[in-house]
């Protein structure tokens, strides 16, 4: 659920959102029927008595959903393939699973899998559990449930960033607010929510103090893109399904044959079917960007006419009242603000790596393509000054007047095509409290010291309680995926402050190590859902995904456990509504069925027909279209309605919240410098910026214990042969990473395809610490920092600083 | 069943996302370290760090993903002692393992390193076309699996009026070898058969 | 280095042992008259012994040994078939030899025997260097390898002769020159010597061929000369070692010293046994194949 659309979904209502989709597809001037294919996938009852072939989903998060086609014989998965209907012809193309989904059988069958429910004996994350029954555990839980609430208020109760499960629709785990486990807590008093998350928190933030929204055009329409450049984007590894971007993206150039630049510090998959790639330091986008735009308008190139008809604070002419003079963004490009430092490409060429005639010459390619399609990924974004990065960015399209036209985009990342399909309803939150996804760490040690303009805490001055009782339901951010390992141990470590940790989940993970309760879960192939497309361009699809087999040993789904342990808290009847999960998914059928044509009538013709899709009637999405055919009768969401440049709601930020020292709110785009840059003195110490990025191996942690997925895609240190030779690293050697922080050991890969000064540890590896609590499997979190962005208080983790030496 | 089948792979949208080898791995049960199909990661380029504090670079990478290709005149099938290794009615390579001694002399002699030893059951083993399925009509599950679509295959004859000759592209062995049966687009960036400019990076994995 | 290939690695000595000392001590017989036979007597048999030793080991490499059988029934492509067939008609042969040298009424055919044994032997040596010389292992298609070989057999023949020959020996020679110990060991130190020549000669060889770089990266050359560089350097000093300490033996006893000859003779069999060894341990990590 991180589309950009979808974004909207979560932040501006679900209301809005249908209407947002349904205007996006047109899906009102679709006729039933026309466009839709029923892939009859599912052979449950059919064919040979020995194998059935039952249709069920991957449904991580990975911002793809794919359909499995499980063969099953004895209630045993013997084959996982994937979508096989129909000719493939795009637009009605099949779903086909990445490397990941066809190895799921491995994944339900790990031997990591937890068995029975168990209550812990040791000490917090020792891993020393004993087994007990379902009730003794959902006992255990409702009693420290009631003692917790009684003295600190269901504003001690929180539930953790959890996306294992992203793609179900009752079994959903995330945003906290659509999960089972809401529910549950709604009925009882409500919990302590989050905003933002680990993909987006800085950039979901940042965009809208520009556009209102974050929103992108599909990638489908780089059909009618002269250029298109990507900035920390790699679909080829974020957006795997062939269902989804990468099939959509590589479609639309092949008709366009679109030239494509890829602006990153790793020769990534996506850029080794690109045919550019400009190699920048992480953290310098902002730079390249500034210098970018010094060309642009040194030479004319910039489309004054789009910025005084769609924007404010571009130049002096444009800015808000009130304001000091030379605030502008053009005042700021041409050294005539507070700085006084032009930024010319000799400037940012030292700062970013990227060589000034490289910079002058991408400005040119950039100013002349028209249109011009400026995207980015998460990766720039997903860094201490990642809100001025995401922005920085966008201003290329806003400069060039590529915002809210076919073949343009609006900088952000690529939208696309979705139905409205219901969600689970989880009643509303009584609590209106929210802290950052990733201050939760801090919500236990300082609670109440935590305040609205120190530590973003929303909708309240301060928080009224510190966090008492943690719902860890399907996620590994507990220890293993939330930043500074080390330090989240130590604090989870103290028994004072949480009080309890309650841990849902299929597999011993290193934060299953942390539950005081540990609940088996199902695995989606051992209940019934629905999952729906979210991250597609060009075509839209439902996936109803039966149970392939019976639950594991003692595993249970999380809807009868929250329906159990609302029994032991007095509020069954709220919970359920009377009906059993299968009866919530026909109830979702027929709420969605208005708005999605082609839906079933009932759950048997739904598992008997698989797959649901909807091509999209009309052409690409286009981000912020109607605003640019009308500026005046369609406005954007923003205070002055324009595309704000110069952001005084930034300003005001900038002036009032309490930053620590080096962090700094600015109203325009500005390169700023980060506590773990390039530009960071502490480099003389560990002299390498580390990105941490998304890999094929595993969905963040998921898929992390699938050794097939380890033998084709083993988890390594990306380093350049410049930076081994000095430290006589070769190919293959065992490496220790580190900082202040703590230490990871593992394989180097030793590759041109990153460069000088930067290392790769992409994020998700199990963390598997040794007796002095040194890492072996290369846990990109032993070495991330807690220390939050600015703005968004997000999760700086792709700025670190490290240093490698051999093991 | 085709006549004549071969693959053809298209290096300009291969993203080296693996899904064949897995989709292989899943309808072969195959064991740990065997790999039917594999994707190999060809790069090379450096790069110059200058006095400004910049960097230049020639860097490029592409994939290339080959089991395999059931060739003309296939180098396994002659020197196997046994016959076990033989190309059957329908042109596929494939291991009698009733027959096989488990010498080890095929896998010594593909220049594609596509016999693949089952050390379990002591024989060789490897990629079979998926005759199974094609038998049905079905595409192999390699072919199946990709998401990018890269990887198909066809009748030879046709497929060779599609691409053309076997394209002469590292780090593939001079076809004249083993007469594969494959098809190769090449991408942006391909080197030549034999160029020095780049290497397979990733041998840890194929 | 050491963990795969070690039944082939024991597999090809003893064979190539097992030949050379087949041949070399047939022809000491030749040349040496009845003394020589009577000090090289049961050569036929050593030889058997050595050369079933390493087909046994032989099968330590299969994965099926089991169906063994079928390796023959690719003659017509397959020089690993024709090596099997080879090596199995020659040690046949070293069993009919065995006999006929035992059974009077047999004798006279015995030269004929012996005869076929060594051309079949010679046969299985060079079908044993086609078995290597595949067109995508560089390093290993060259003539190197039939050099290697025979040297192999060459070296390791002689010294086993010679060894047979000392052990036997109780008289003395007082340094003459035509004594039957001296004829034999100096025919010993004529195939030892053309023997190390053809090792010396395959080194650099094999060295060149090795040098291409396949599209790993790795040539076999640059892999041997890095990791491999230790065993490498420590077999040519083994061969060498072993071949002097050997000469050492061949002039004691030619001066007629018999003191300490079998212990020495064995040690210097010994050493240059080790170097053959570790020589093809090394051979068998120039598999560097081509392509992917
Ligand atoms: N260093 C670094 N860290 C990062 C990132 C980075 O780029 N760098 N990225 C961040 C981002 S963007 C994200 S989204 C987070 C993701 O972090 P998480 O949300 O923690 O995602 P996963 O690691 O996939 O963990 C999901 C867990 O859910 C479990 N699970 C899956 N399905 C089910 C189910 O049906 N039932 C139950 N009970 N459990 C299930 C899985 O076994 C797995 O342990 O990581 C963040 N962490
Ligand atoms: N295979 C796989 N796919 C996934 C996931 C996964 O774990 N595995 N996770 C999913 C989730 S939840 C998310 S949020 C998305 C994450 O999607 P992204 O955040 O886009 O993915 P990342 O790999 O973190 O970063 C993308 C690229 O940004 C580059 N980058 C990092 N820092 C900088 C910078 O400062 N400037 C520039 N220009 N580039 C930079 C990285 O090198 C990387 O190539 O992926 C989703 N897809
Ligand atoms: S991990 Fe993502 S792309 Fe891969 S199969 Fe699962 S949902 Fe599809
Ligand atoms: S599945 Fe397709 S894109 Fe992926 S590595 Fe294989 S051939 Fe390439
Ligand atoms: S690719 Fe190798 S194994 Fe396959 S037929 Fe050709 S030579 Fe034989
Ligand atoms: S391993 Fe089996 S198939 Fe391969 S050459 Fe030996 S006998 Fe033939
Ligand atoms: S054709 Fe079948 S056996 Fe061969 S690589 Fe593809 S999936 Fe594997
Ligand atoms: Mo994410």
């Amino acid at each position: 659920m991180h589309d950009s659309q979808v974004w909207q979904l979560n932040h501006v209502g679900r209301r809005t959102a249908l209407k947002l989709c349904a205007t996006l597809g047109g899906l009102a001037a679709l006729g039933g029927g026309s466009g839709i294919l029923h892939a009859a996938t599912d052979s449950s009852g059919v064919g040979s008595a020995a194998e059935r072939i039952v249709t069920t989903s991957c449904h991580v998060n990975c911002g793809s959903r794919c359909v499995l086609r499980a063969h099953v014989a004895n209630n045993i998965i013997t084959r996982i393939e994937t979508d096989d209907s129909g000719d493939d012809a795009y637009g009605m193309h099949q779903v086909r699973a990445c490397l990941r989904g066809r190895s799921m059988r491995k994944r339900v069958y790990a031997p990591e899998r937890l068995k029975y429910p168990m209550i812990r004996t040791g000490k917090r994350g020792e891993g020393k559990f004993k087994r007990v029954s379902w009730d003794e555990a959902l006992d255990a839980i409702a009693v420290k449930m009631k003692d917790i609430k009684e003295r600190f208020g269901n504003e001690a109760f929180y539930l953790n960033y959890c996306t294992g499960n992203l793609g179900g629709r009752v079994s959903k785990s995330w945003p906290p607010a659509q999960t089972p486990v809401a529910r549950l807590m709604n009925c009882w008093g409500g919990y302590l929510n989050h905003y933002g998350t680990y993909s987006t928190a800085q950039i979901a933030m940042a965009m809208p103090y520009l556009y209102g929204s974050n929103m992108g055009n599909a990638i489908s329409d780089i059909v009618s893109s002269k250029l298109v450049v990507m900035f920390g984007n790699n679909p080829a590894s974020t957006r795997m399904s062939g269902g989804g971007i990468i099939h959509d993206l590589l479609v639309a150039r092949e008709k366009s044959d679109v030239r494509l630049i890829v602006v990153d510090p790793t020769f990534t998959d996506t850029a080794a079917v690109a045919d550019e790639w400009i190699a920048i330091r992480p953290g310098t986008d902002a730079a390249l960007c500034a210098a970018i735009a010094h060309v642009l308008i040194g030479e004319g190139l910039a489309d004054q006419r789009f910025l005084d008809t769609y924007c404010v604070g571009f130049d002096e002419e444009h800015m808000p009242a009130g304001m000091p003079a030379n605030s502008s963004y053009k005042a700021y490009v041409l050294g005539q603000g507070p700085d006084g430092q032009a930024k010319t490409p000799d400037w940012a060429a030292t700062i970013c790596g990227v060589p000034a005639e490289t910079i002058v010459r991408l400005a040119r390619q950039i100013g002349q393509a028209k249109p011009c399609c400026i995207s980015q990924g998460w990766g720039p974004q997903r860094h201490s000054n990642g809100e001025d990065a995401c922005r920085a960015i966008a201003m290329l399209a806003v400069l060039t007047g590529n915002v809210g036209i076919a073949g343009g985009n609006t900088g952000a990342r690529e939208g696309g095509f979705l139905i409205p399909f219901a969600l689970f309803p989880t009643l509303t939150n009584p609590v209106k409290d929210e802290i950052s996804v990733f201050m939760w760490t801090d919500a236990i040690m300082r609670g109440q010291e935590m305040t609205a303009l120190r530590d973003g805490v929303h909708n309240r001055d301060r928080l009224k309680a510190p966090i008492k009782f943690i719902w860890n339901y399907a996620g590994n951010a507990l220890v293993n995926q939330h930043a500074d390992i080390n330090r989240t141990a130590a604090i989870l470590g103290d028994e004072s402050k949480c009080e309890m940790i309650v841990v849902h989940e299929n597999f011993m993970t290193p934060s299953a190590r942390f539950a005081d309760i540990l609940l088996p879960g199902t695995t989606n192939l051992e209940e019934n859902d629905f999952t729906v497309s979210e991250a597609a361009s060009e075509m839209a699809y439902a996936i109803f995904a039966h149970k392939v087999i019976e639950p594991l040993f003692e595993s249970r789904d999380i809807y009868d456990t929250c329906a159990d342990l609302a029994g032991r808290l007095g509020v069954r009847d709220q919970f359920t509504e009377g009906r059993t999960r299968d009866q919530w998914l026909q109830y979702l059928l027929e709420q969605s069925r208005p708005n999605v044509p082609g839906l079933p009538a009932t759950l048997d013709d739904a598992w008997k027909m698989g797959v649901v899709k909807v091509k999209n009637p009309g052409a690409p999405f286009v981000a912020y279209k109607t605003f640019r055919d009308d500026p005046v009768a369609n406005p954007l969401t923003t205070p002055s309605g324009k595309i704000e440049i110069f952001s005084k709601r930034l300003w005001d930020i900038g002036h009032s919240w309490e930053l620590p020292e080096g962090d700094r709110i600015p109203a325009v785009p500005e390169f700023t410098g980060e506590p773990e840059g390039y530009l960071s003195p502490r480099r003389s110490q560990f002299p390498l910026q580390l990105v941490t990025f998304h890999y094929k191996q595993r969905t963040h942690s998921t898929y992390g214990n699938v050794p097939w997925l380890k033998e084709v895609a083993p988890q390594e240190l990306w380093i350049n042969p410049i930076d081994a030779g000095q430290r006589a690293i070769r190919h293959g050697d065992s490496v220790r990473v580190f900082n202040d922080r703590g230490t990871s050991v593992i394989a180097a890969k030793v590759t041109p395809r990153v460069m000088p000064g930067v290392v790769l540890l992409p994020e998700g590896a199990w963390y598997a610490p040794d007796a002095e609590g040194h890492d072996h499997a290369g846990s990109a979190n032993m070495l991330t920092t807690q220390h939050p962005s600015p703005l968004a208080k997000g999760n700086p983790q792709h700025s670190s600083l490290v240093e490698v030496a051999r093991a | 069943m085709l006549k004549h089948p071969a693959f053809h792979i298209d290096i300009a949208t291969c993203t080296g996302c693996k899904t064949c080898m897995i989709a292989c791995k899943d309808k072969n049960d195959l064991a740990d370290g065997v790999k039917w199909r594999r994707v190999s990661e060809y790069a090379g380029g450096g790069w110059v760090q200058r006095n400004d504090n910049t960097l230049t670079q020639d860097v490029f990478a592409y994939y290339i993903s080959v089991a395999c290709n059931h060739c003309e005149e296939p180098i396994c099938v002659s020197v196997c002692p046994t016959t076990a290794m033989h190309k059957d009615e329908s042109g596929i390579v494939l291991v009698d393992a009733s027959k096989c001694i488990g010498c080890h002399y095929c896998e010594w002699a593909c220049p594609y390193r596509a016999p693949q030893y089952n050390a379990a059951a002591g024989v060789m083993t490897k990629c079979n076309f998926c005759i199974d399925f094609q038998r049905e009509g079905k595409p192999p599950a390699c072919v199946a699996a990709c998401p990018t679509r890269s990887l198909t295959f066809g009748e030879y004859e046709a497929l060779k009026k599609q691409f053309g000759e076997s394209a002469l592209i590292a780090p593939l062995p001079d076809p004249a070898i083993t007469k594969p049966n494959l098809f190769v687009t090449p991408g942006r960036t391909a080197k030549p058969m034999g160029s020095a400019s780049g290497s397979i990076r990733n041998p840890e994995e194929v | 280095m050491f963990g795969t290939e070690w039944p082939l690695v024991i597999f090809t000595i003893l064979v190539q042992m097992s030949v050379g000392l087949l041949i070399v001590s047939e022809l000491a017989c030749l040349t040496g008259g009845a003394a020589a036979r009577d000090l090289l007597k049961g050569r036929e048999f050593f030889s058997l012994v050595l050369g079933v030793a390493g087909l046994l080991f032989s099968f330590g490499h299969l994965g099926t040994p089991t169906h063994s059988p079928f390796a023959i029934l690719n003659l017509a492509h397959s020089w690993l078939s024709r090596e099997i067939l080879c090596t199995s008609a020659f040690l046949g042969c070293l069993v009919v030899l065995t006999i006929t040298r035992h059974i009077v009424l047999f004798r006279a055919f015995s030269r004929l025997v012996a005869a076929v044994a060594g051309l079949l032997g010679l046969a299985t040596i060079f079908v044993m260097s086609r078995v290597y010389m595949i067109v995508t292992v560089p390093a290993w298609n060259s003539p190197a390898t039939l050099l290697n070989f025979v040297g192999a057999a060459l070296l390791l023949g002689a010294l086993a002769t010679g060894l047979l020959a000392c052990s036997r020996w109780s008289g003395e020679s007082n340094g003459e020159a035509r004594s039957p110990i001296a004829r034999i060991m100096s025919l010993v130190l004529l195939f030892a010597a053309l023997g190390l020549v053809a090792k010396f000669i395959e080194i650099p060889v094999s060295l060149f061929a090795g040098l291409a770089t396949n599209a790993r990266g790795v040539s076999a050359t640059s892999a041997l000369l890095t990791d491999g560089l230790g065993p490498y350097v420590l077999q040519v000093v083994l061969l060498i070692v072993g071949t002097a300490l050997f000469v050492h033996v061949a002039a004691t006893v030619m001066r007629g010293n018999v003191v300490l000859l079998s212990l020495l003779g064995t040690g210097a069999l010994f050493v240059a046994l080790a170097g053959e060894v570790l020589g093809r341990f090394v051979f068998f990590n120039m598999h560097v194949l081509i392509g992917l």
